[in-house]
């Protein structure tokens, strides 16, 4: 392999793998990032860390073909620190690299690139387009509902699957209190037989990569992976294995309840309320009446806080209880002005969804207050 | 290069057992690999995980073999497959953090298309907790996955560990096919691959690992303090003192030192008792022969007899005063009455 690429394009593409590179591993390999040639003008960089993987493709002068794997951190630093425009990187024998640039050269010992782990066959893979602000909006509605209890292995990541008839996609998120459930029809939908569980530190990268992304997106599942596409760059994400719970039973189908309040005024109650909610409960009583809506929290070892909003309710005067902190997570997700509340009674789950803007919906359970 | 459990040395049985298993398909997911150490529990699982792992199918005549030459084999044979994974510590023990990162790598679909493997190697230094962490993944691995666990000590684990998993005893090598390894694979002398052979108590793992010169003088020292330290009025406290020192200049080395006197004794036994062609000492063989006649059966007895109190003793996972518990057995051997009494273990 010799190729020579711009200093700043490879500065670029070991920059944004390094935080994917392991520092300290089990396997040696995982601390380096594969480099290989594609076709004579590009070269791909790629790092995993078995659980989440990134590729990016990036222009270069290719005089002769080929690919190895070289310390992430220690090509990084080199790169970073060179004083000219241009490097030279030519593959010796036994696996050893020369990087020259001006008057400065290196050889730095890499392993070979057939010890990388096999990242997904790209052309392979079917994807479909997607909205990067949609997508992210989706994400960014799911991903707060994770569960982080180890132990379930089978919530600790999103669930992804097609409406009916592949009709467009919903994501879904579960921690065993709370839940959370979007959906977006599309154009052309996404190609799976049945839904696939996205572990939460492949999201949380996707949701980075979207943040900068300018471009089209893409997405698509293969057998044990997703692969997203945007920009040059691609990610993918090892899937979660085991079968996501039949959420649609803990959703309530009708709410004999239903308050539209303003969302802002009901976060900033709920941050003032939630000062005085007991520590270790976090718990707020919310009380619902006509035309309002009164939150109320009381700590044994502070005292009581109680504040009185306006609410678009008519019917019978409901109490009941919530963790103060679900609530203010999916308010702070939703965007829309104002919120519906759907309850039913003091024990049942609740249901806030945005006004305006159907395909999202967030059911807490509730306390015992 | 074809890599096969069969190739395993001297453990036809645990070979025979899983090569069927494989061929009949039926490889239980859960496998407790028990023997002492160094005789290849961990060098058997890193095998059947190439094979579990290897991308050929493998031939019907030849269920237990890998290819050696696939991608998959190829990042075995380097510690790079990343559906391989190994828990392995320095440390003494294994905590539950270690097990729960292992468990949840297990979660993860498979990088490589194919089946997953963990191998807990020494599994026995898992804590209560990390062991009752591993129940469930034991009992139902998440999908494809295998796990392989290795101990010297499987009596110490849980019992609700050891009944999960199916137990493949490996058994010590004969003195014979260690004499074979080693002049196979270290190339040394037939008489020096005996001797040594002889001195590693069926551990190839143990036996490969040896230098030679350094063995041979541990064991002379062992020896040395043997010959010392007779019972009569002329041997002296003092001297089992000092012998005690010398055992114990280096605490890491003490198990290994009293294994070795363990042979030298086992050796007198053998000549009090006529059986001449068995012992392992055989450079020796004329300081033996004397020691055995001079001293006779019951007086070689009753020093095995406190040296295997003592190397239980030191075998104990707590932590004891090495130098105290081997000034007890010099004293022993020296025929002197301790001041406290050794405990009786049975």
């Amino acid at each position: 392999m010799e190729l020579k690429i711009a200093v700043p394009e490879l500065s670029k593409a070991l920059q944004r793998v390094q935080g994917i590179v392991e520092k300290k591993t089990t396997m040696p390999i995982l601390a380096n990032v594969a480099i290989e040639t594609s076709g004579k003008k590009a070269i791909s960089v790629s790092a995993t860390n078995l659980e989440i993987g990134l590729t990016g493709t990036y222009p270069a002068e290719v005089k002769s073909e080929g690919a190895i794997t070289l310390s992430g951190k220690a090509l990084y630093d080199i790169v970073r620190s060179l004083p000219g425009d241009t490097l030279s990187l030519t593959q010796e024998a036994n696996h050893w690299v020369s990087l020259q640039c001006g008057k400065v050269s290196y050889r730095i010992v890499g392993m070979p690139a057939e010890n990388f782990p096999s990242l997904p066959r790209f052309d392979e893979v079917e994807f479909f387009k997607i909205d990067p602000a949609v997508f992210r909006t989706m994400i960014e509605k799911t991903l707060y509902s994770v569960s982080t209890d180890e132990t379930r292995y089978n919530l600790t990541g999103v669930y992804c699957e097609p409406i009916d008839k592949n009709s467009g996609l919903r994501m879904v998120s579960t921690d065993g209190h709370r839940l959370s459930v979007i959906e977006t029809k599309m154009a052309k939908a996404p190609v799976m037989k049945k839904g696939v569980i996205v572990p939460r530190k492949g999201v949380s990268e996707l949701r980075r990569l979207l943040e900068d992304s300018k471009g089209e997106a893409k997405l698509g599942f293969v057998e044990n992976s997703a692969v997203f596409e945007t920009d040059g760059l691609t990610l993918t994400m090892q899937l979660l294995e085991g079968q996501f719970p039949d959420y649609n039973q803990v959703i309530p189908s009708n709410s004999s309840k239903k308050a539209v309040l303003d969302r802002k005024l009901l976060l900033d109650a709920l941050k003032r309320t939630s000062l005085l909610s007991p520590d270790k409960a976090q718990g707020v009583r919310l009380e619902l009446s006509n035309g309002a809506l009164a939150l109320s929290a009381n700590n044994p070892d502070l005292g009581e806080a109680r504040e009185e909003i306006e609410a678009e309710y008519q019917g019978e005067a409901l109490k009941i209880g919530f963790n103060f902190r679900y609530l203010i997570d999916v308010l702070t997700v939703l965007s829309e002005d104002k919120v519906e509340l759907h309850l039913n009674d003091p024990l049942s789950p609740g249901v806030i969804e945005g006004v305006g803007t159907p395909g999202y919906r967030a059911i807490i359970m509730p306390m015992r207050l | 290069m074809r890599v096969a459990i069969d190739q395993l040395a001297g453990q036809s049985a645990a070979a025979e057992h899983l090569s069927g298993a494989l061929g009949a398909d039926r490889l239980h997911h859960a496998l407790l690999f028990a023997g002492p150490d160094g005789v290849g529990k961990f060098h058997a699982a890193r095998v059947l995980a190439q094979r579990i792992l290897c991308q050929r199918a493998p031939l019907p005549k030849d269920p237990g073999a890998a290819c050696g030459e696939c991608n998959a084999c190829i990042k075995v044979a380097g510690s790079n497959h990343a559906d391989l994974h190994v828990l392995d510590t320095e440390d003494r023990m294994l905590k539950i953090d270690a097990v729960r990162d292992a468990i949840a790598a297990l979660h993860v679909r498979t990088v490589e298309r194919g089946a997953k493997v963990l191998i807990i190697r020494d599994a026995d230094r898992m804590n209560p907790n990390a062991q009752n962490a591993l129940l469930k993944t034991l009992e139902e691995p998440p999908g494809h996955t295998h796990l392989i666990l290795t101990s010297s000590r499987p009596r110490s684990l849980l019992l609700t560990v050891r009944s999960r998993c199916q137990e493949i005893p490996f058994r010590p090598v004969s003195t014979q096919g260690m004499t074979e390894i080693l002049v196979r694979t270290k190339g040394l002398p037939e008489l020096e691959a005996r001797l040594v052979a002889a001195l590693s108590q069926g551990a190839p793992g143990r036996a490969l690992e040896t230098d030679v010169p350094a063995l041979i003088e541990a064991r002379n020292q062992v020896a040395d303090v043997d010959l010392r330290l007779e019972p009569g009025p002329a041997a002296s406290v003092a001297e089992a003192l000092k012998c005690a020192q010398q055992l114990t200049d280096d605490n890491k080395q003490l198990a290994a030192r009293l294994d070795l006197l363990s042979v030298w004794l086992r050796d007198q036994i053998l000549l009090a008792s006529g059986a001449q062609s068995e012992i392992a000492n055989t450079d020796r063989e004329p300081d033996l022969v004397k020691l055995a006649e001079t001293r006779g059966l019951t007086e070689v007895l009753r020093r095995a007899r406190a040296l295997e109190i003592t190397r239980a003793l030191v075998a104990l996972p707590q932590n004891l005063n090495n130098l105290l518990i081997t000034e007890q057995l010099c004293l022993a051997l020296a025929g002197q009455p301790s001041s406290t009494q050794i405990p009786r273990l049975v």
